[in-house]
This record gives C-alpha cells, sequence and structure tokens, in this order.
C-alpha cells in the first residue's frame, strides 16, 4: 500500500514541491493528511511522490511526534506560527486650516423612522377620498 | 542624424490621431510570452510586461512560487522532481 500512515513521501506539486513528508492520517481513498517539511495539510495523492521508506508513527500523530520522528532522520520540520494581530495607528487628517477632520456618521436611527410602505398607502388613499368628496357633481 | 528609434524596429511604430493629423509615436515592443524548455508550453503567471514595469512589481507576481516557477511549465517541474525524488537516499 503506498498511501499508509507513515509512507514517506516528497511532495511535487504547489509550492512545498520537492520537500520530504509524511502520511499522518488516510482520510479518503485518494486524501491523506502529510506533515514534516511541508506544511501540515490535507493532501491528494496524485500530488505525492512515495519513497520507499516509511516510519513508526501512529494514526494520527501530533506534529511533536513527527518532529521525533524526522529529527532521527536529521531532517527539519517547518514551524509555523499563528500570526499576531497589532492593531494600526489610525490616520488623523488635518486640513490646511490646521484642524482635525472628524467623519460625522450617520444616523441609522432615522431609518426605522421612515414610515412603512402600509402607512404610505393608508394615506394616499385618505387622500383619493377626500378629492372624490370635493369634486362636484354633475346635473 | 536621424534618431536610432526612427531606424531601428525595437520600436513599434504606433499611429495616433492629433488635431493636426496623424503623428507616429515610437513604443518599445513588449517582449515575447515565456515558454516551457521542456514541454513548450506557454508559462502561466508570468507577465508579458516590459522590464521597467516587472521592476516595481512584488515577486510573488513575478512567477509562479513553487520550485522552477517561471522556468519550467508544471508538467514538467513535476516530472523533473520525481526524478529527484527517486534518486533520494534517505
Amino acid at each position: 500500500m503506498l498511501n499508509e500512515v507513515g509512507r514517506l513521501c516528497v511532495k511535487i506539486a504547489g509550492r512545498d514541491a520537492n520537500k520530504v513528508c509524511v502520511i499522518v492520517d488516510v482520510l479518503d481513498n485518494n486524501i491523506v493528511l502529510i506533515d514534516g517539511e511541508t506544511r501540515r495539510r490535507k493532501c491528494n495523492m496524485l500530488h505525492l511522490e512515495p519513497l520507499s521508506k516509511t516510519i513508526d508513527i501512529a494514526k494520527g500523530a501530533s506534529h511533536a511526534e513527527v518532529k521525533k520522528a524526522f529529527a532521527a532522520l536529521n531532517m527539519e520540520v517547518l514551524e509555523t506560527k499563528p500570526k499576531n494581530s497589532v492593531e494600526r495607528e489610525k490616520k488623523i487628517k488635518v486640513n490646511r486650516q490646521g484642524t482635525v477632520e472628524k467623519k460625522v456618521k450617520k444616523d441609522k436611527s432615522k431609518k426605522s423612522e421612515k414610515p412603512a410602505k402600509k402607512e404610505k398607502l393608508e394615506k394616499a388613499e385618505k387622500v383619493e377620498k377626500t378629492e372624490k368628496k370635493e369634486l362636484p357633481k354633475k346635473e | 542624424m536621424a534618431p536610432h528609434k526612427t531606424k531601428s524596429r525595437t520600436f513599434a511604430r504606433v499611429s495616433k490621431r492629433t488635431i493636426s493629423g496623424t503623428k507616429t509615436v515610437y513604443n518599445r515592443r513588449k517582449p515575447k510570452l515565456g515558454t516551457c524548455s521542456v514541454t513548450g508550453e506557454t508559462l502561466k503567471g508570468v507577465p508579458r510586461v516590459l522590464p521597467v514595469k516587472l521592476r516595481k512589481m512584488a515577486i510573488s507576481k513575478k512567477r509562479p512560487s513553487r520550485p522552477f516557477g517561471g522556468v519550467l511549465s508544471s508538467k514538467a517541474s513535476r516530472i523533473e522532481i520525481k526524478a529527484r525524488a527517486r534518486k533520494l537516499e534517505l
């Protein structure tokens, strides 16, 4: 079996191409979970070139376990860190006159004040009725 | 003495309409599309612009970010990487 857990492979497609990885889990007939010099991710077997060597790791092994196994082969593992979001300072616009511009937010409450469609229709009906009454009768 | 651009064909001649009539403008020709040396197909993700514009572009916009990106096509690079993987000794 080529797509077995612990099989070493070389990735042949994408930005991690030409890097060695190991199959950590078999998710589907063709799709496996890989880890190693590449990023830990799902991968199609068509994008992998399996090697003859296998290593002993459990199914669904963690990144630390894979790192240990790779260290025995004198290989390094890709370490990724989540980006820490830093809030940027907001730019303050200054006029030619030297005053600071401030954006005035629109009141959303005004929208709710608008009369609903039903109310509009009722008003229109009332106006029509009053106009009819005012019209003089034909003699 | 006639300027170089009028004598050589490195500059494309483009006729432009003006109020007084037509005028020929000399523009640098765009470089050819990149091709893969193995399969011969045109390279995807490689812009066809003058080197002046390339200088201002980010690296990720100039070529695909995989190994052999901008040199070999994806098919050819897979063949090459496979061949190298089979020679690997771990």
